[in-house]
């Protein structure tokens, strides 16, 4: 019974969310699906939407043509989404991607190294960083609708 | 096993998280003030694609292994536990 | 803090683990894995089955439609066509073939972690009809990687008979408990419970008994309580595209019937559009108190069932499925045909050749090959 006490105690207390609004956001340089390799700060200035997502992941299917209606909404104001995929090596993101046509950069995370750092806890998960680098929202998991409510975030931002 | 004054203490302690539970449902200040810290599932939702492969989904198809599940069960004097229900027949 | 240690505090062990249960879905900060809606889908089936003298082949279709975001129904509809010229048909009344009809309709609800379901079921043939009703609760604790569920059903069935004026009824009730859990990121463990309790006219007015070689109408306890209990395993080797699921199931009830139940399967998925599986199964089961393939005098119990006497049996069955392209609104089509052998060996029920029960040395342990097969279209839209 000690025992299984500390360990709930332990479980319970494992990792307090390092993704919280007001941090700045950890830089990262990821290798893309087509443009080479592209690092986070290059981005510092746009607001940037970093949008964690998987092949298997049925709602991240249904979001990914959002982020192309909101990415050529609000690219000219100053914005970016950048979509990190987290699928294992044997998966061929490319291949997935051609039924869509997608105007932004799609980054391969395939050790987990970034999604890790960002403690995204639902799939698809979705970081808000305004023009300086700080994350200032964080959206988990995608329901029809959600993409009003992104659009308010951005239009926020857009507008620091 | 436990003795009447320790039954009663126990009971009394679950009244009062009982009364904790349901009123932090409701406020929303209470439930920020009893938060427990974030628990980390030991797999990381964007870990869970193995689990989502056509290979290990269980029912793609609905009806063979329910079908299955009614020969087996017309066949034999077990029922239960196979996590698919049906309805009744008179199969003989 | 103070909450966890409220908790420690608790003697009974078991009144904290189901306010730890109750405690923590509403405590819990953001929804890390919330329960998706069943995705929509309709399927047409047909299965076939053929051994023992008895055939029963039929169509079965399905469909599921979402109704909103939270709310998703599915109705269906499935027919048995049965010819039967089964030993026991053979051996004492005349093969005959009959039609059953079950039409299903449900709804599930979901919301953040939870899900309930509900169903009616309808069965009708021309000497059974039987209304079922299920109720299931599903909810999914600790990011996601743990749902346990509840369930409970409730049945009722008019029994008769094609060549007599005989009626009666059978009530049965279910109570169920399911637990999953994802221990590493590609395997995932099952437990699951249920109880059933049985109530009425359990037999068949058409079957009978043998009381030294002379026919008589078996007699049945008109009650039952049963318990199932079965632990899985599926496990997914990346490097092979495989995925491996074992079971176990046991089951024991009050007429002192005990069962095993053994399933292994693999899965795997060839090239891009194919998927293919292999399973294997064994079955054994020990008689019920009240079953003998002969009884020396009339019992008040008796019944020469052979679905209640003590039996093996081995199955080895394999599917082939082939995965389409997105067919406009047509999404993730798939066509898939599957086959199992199954071997019945009975240890206590006899077969009597030239049909004369009184032959003590003419007769043989029955056994026999039966084949279930299927093709079915499922495509989610």
């Amino acid at each position: 019974m000690k025992l299984a006490r500390i360990l709930l105690t332990v479980c319970l207390l494992i990792g307090v969310g390092v993704s919280s609004a007001g941090q700045k956001a950890s830089d990262f340089a990821l290798r893309s699906v087509s443009d080479g390799n592209i690092r986070l700060s290059e981005y510092y200035g746009d607001v940037v939407m970093l949008n964690f997502w998987a092949t298997w992941c049925g709602p991240c299917r249904q979001e990914l043509p959002v982020l192309e209606e909101l990415q050529k909404k609000f690219k000219r104001a100053g914005f970016t989404v950048l979509a990190v995929n987290v699928d294992t090596p044997d998966v061929d993101v490319a291949d997935y991607l051609s039924e869509f046509q997608l105007s932004f950069p799609v980054l391969l995370d395939q050790s987990h190294e970034v999604v890790k750092k960002y403690n995204i806890r639902a799939m698809p998960g979705s970081v808000f960083l305004s023009r300086d680098g700080e994350i200032r929202h964080v959206h988990l998991g995608y329901k029809d609708g959600d993409q009003r409510k992104y659009e308010q975030i951005i239009e926020a931002l857009l507008k620091e | 096993m436990t003795s009447p004054s320790k039954g009663f203490g126990v009971f009394l302690k679950s009244c009062v998280l009982a009364v904790l539970v349901i009123v932090s449902a409701g406020c929303s200040q209470l439930q920020e003030m009893t938060k427990l810290p974030e628990f980390q599932p030991w797999v990381a939702p964007y870990e869970r694609g193995l689990l989502s492969r056509e290979e290990m989904v269980r029912e793609r198809h609905t009806y063979p292994s329910q079908f299955r599940e009614h020969v087996y069960s017309v066949r034999g004097a077990s029922q239960g536990a196979t996590g698919s229900q049906g309805g009744g027949c008179g199969c003989n | 803090m103070a909450v966890i240690d409220l908790f420690f505090c608790m003697e009974t062990p078991r009144l904290r683990f189901f306010l730890r249960l109750f405690l923590i879905p509403v405590v819990m900060v953001s929804t890390a894995w919330a329960v998706p809606l069943p995705k929509d889908k309709a399927e047409a089936t047909y299965h076939y089955y053929d051994g023992g003298g008895v055939e029963v082949t039929g169509p079965a279709l399905f469909i599921r439609k979402s109704v909103g975001d939270s709310v998703s129904v599915t109705g269906s509809y499935y027919v048995d066509e049965i010819t039967s010229a089964s030993i026991d048909v053979e051996s004492y009344a005349s093969p005959y073939t009959e039609e059953r009809t079950e039409y299903s309709v449900s709804a599930d609800y979901v919301e953040n972690d939870a899900k309930i379901s509900i169903a009616y079921v309808n069965s009708d043939e021309s000497d059974y009809q039987s209304n079922t009703f299920h109720f299931d609760y599903a909810e999914e604790f600790f990011g996601g990687l743990t749902t346990a569920s509840l369930g409970y059903s409730s049945g009722t069935d008019d029994v008769m008979s094609n060549i007599s004026d005989f009626k009666d009824t059978a009530d049965h009730d279910f109570y169920r408990l399911g637990l999953s859990q994802v221990v590493l990121p590609e395997m995932i463990i099952r437990a699951n419970f249920e109880h059933i309790s049985d109530r009425g006219f359990l037999g068949s007015p058409y079957r009978k008994a043998l009381v030294n070689g002379v026919l008589f109408d078996e007699n049945l306890p008109r009650t039952r309580r049963s318990n199932a209990f079965s632990l899985g395993a599926d496990y997914f080797i990346e490097t092979w595209s495989t995925a491996i699921k074992a079971q176990y199931r046991y089951f024991s009830d009050s007429w002192d019937i005990k069962a095993d139940d053994f399933r292994l399967s693999a899965t795997k998925s060839l090239q891009t559009h194919w998927i293919i599986e292999g399973w294997v199964r064994y079955y054994g089961q020990s008689s019920a108190s009240f079953y003998q393939d002969q009884f020396s005098s009339v019992f008040t119990y008796r019944s020469r069932d052979k679905e209640l006497s003590d039996f093996d049996s081995y199955s080895l069955g394999f599917g082939v499925e082939y995965l389409f392209e997105d067919i406009s609104w047509l999404k993730t089509p798939s066509l898939a045909f599957g086959a199992e052998w199954i071997r019945y060996q009975y240890n206590d029920f006899y077969e009597y050749l030239n049909g004369d029960f009184n032959q003590n040395n003419n007769k043989q342990l029955y056994e026999f090959d039966a084949t279930v097969a299927y093709v079915s279209f499922s495509t989610n839209f």
